[in-house]
């Protein structure tokens, strides 16, 4: 009699307990999946970010001088570039800095024993940042080639 | 649905046949790496290479003098308008060409993947040309994101869809800080538990996995014979002119 009840009991008991644990599972492979594909997105779309700048600067490549500068804005010089042609610069520096100095100090008692004493504390920091784009245009005023450099210093 | 299923398998067989009888310069192949990036998951790498360890796919048009062989590759690009010369790095002995073309789209190959393809053309006096595609660079994209190139062969995606350079070898799993439970807090005194995620299948493109093993064998085979392609049309075009 006993026995009859306790059956499907453990059946049921059993049946609940294996759905849960499959549930459990493939749930956390749906998160793990879901990471991974987020990961993914996060890469790809920090490097189609990272490579606009370089695109837009060479995109001038074929067009007129004349038509990057009404863009750009003057250039910060313009020389030759020893034949025909001429290299607009441009430059951009940009300096940084932040941070704190704070004195340290020495009490002494009236027999010169140091009493109290604190080192000063310096978290000064400086940076500087500076940006090189070479336009090179041929004798037609036609630009040939878009020149990048930087340099990040910090101190 | 048999019917179907039964043109699928016809049209896959014929189509690895027309594999099959291209001639194979090239190979995909996942190396271990020496340097330090194996810290960072990359274990091993994947790259293009002339088969058979050799240092360049070589053609050959026996009794062809370097002068015809590079003439004969100029007038080629001419008739390739797709393909373009870099004439900063093209001289006598050395031509350089490259091609910005779509390898499989994502419903082939899991991505959008593009090929930016640089020939190394170099003719010699003994009537060969070595070719070289090693600086080739490809990318992917789940997002369906029109790649752009400009004339100096830099890459971007209209309104910056993300894509990336595609990854021959899927990542391997990587450990992330995250902020640990209250339990863990009080227990352990950490504030943030490391924790390692798999990140591999969310590169169901690459053909490696993290351990050089095959696991996209269909796109090896399109990526080999996506570069194949440019050895043998040239071949075949100069064959056709020397014979």
């Amino acid at each position: 009699m006993n026995s009859k009840i306790f059956k499907p009991i453990l059946v049921l008991a059993f049946s609940i307990l294996s759905t849960s644990v499959f549930g459990q599972k493939s749930r956390k492979n749906d998160e793990a999946l879901r990471f991974a594909i987020e990961e993914r997105y996060k890469k790809d779309q920090a490097y189609a970010q990272a490579k606009r700048a370089a695109f837009n600067r060479s995109s001038w490549i074929g067009s007129k001088l004349s038509e990057l500068i009404s863009s750009w804005g003057p250039p910060t010089r313009v020389v030759t570039d020893g034949a025909d042609g001429k290299i607009a610069v441009y430059e951009k520096a940009s300096y940084n800095s932040g941070g704190t100095y704070t004195p340290g100090y020495v009490v002494t008692n009236g027999w010169g024993q140091v009493v109290a004493e604190k080192k000063s504390e310096d978290t000064r920091w400086s940076s500087s940042y500076s940006e090189t784009v070479a336009v090179y245009a041929d004798k037609d005023n036609i630009i040939r080639e878009v020149k990048f450099d930087n340099t990040y210093k910090q101190n | 649905m048999i019917k179907l299923r039964l043109f699928t398998l016809f049209f896959f067989c014929l189509s690895m046949g027309i594999l099959g009888a291209q001639e194979k310069y090239f190979e995909l192949v996942a190396e271990k790496s020496t340097n330090s990036f194996n810290e960072k998951g990359y274990t091993y790498f994947g790259h293009i290479k002339p088969l058979n360890n050799h240092p360049y796919a070589i053609l050959h048009f026996e009794g062809i003098s370097k002068t015809e062989l590079h003439k004969g590759i100029m007038d080629y690009l001419k008739e390739r308008p797709g393909l373009v010369i870099k004439p900063k790095y093209t001289n006598e002995h050395l031509i350089i060409y490259r091609d910005f073309a779509t390898i499989g789209s994502k419903e082939q190959c899991f991505a959008d993947l593009v090929g930016l393809v640089y020939v190394y053309a170099i003719p010699e006096e003994d009537g060969t040309i070595k070719l070289d595609m090693s600086t080739s660079d490809l990318f992917a994209s789940v997002n369906n994101a029109v790649l752009r190139i400009t004339p100096d062969d830099n890459v971007a995606s209209d309104a910056d869809v993300p894509f990336n350079e595609y990854k021959y070898v899927q990542p391997a799993d990587q450990t992330y800080l995250s902020s640990g439970s209250t339990a863990s807090r009080i227990l352990l005194g950490s504030r943030t538990k490391r924790k390692k995620h798999s990140l591999k299948e969310a590169y169901p493109d690459s053909v490696f996995d993290p351990e050089g093993n095959v696991v996209n064998a269909t796109n090896k085979v399109l990526i080999e014979t996506f570069f194949n392609n440019y050895a043998e049309d040239l071949h075949n075009y100069l064959k056709a002119r020397f014979k």
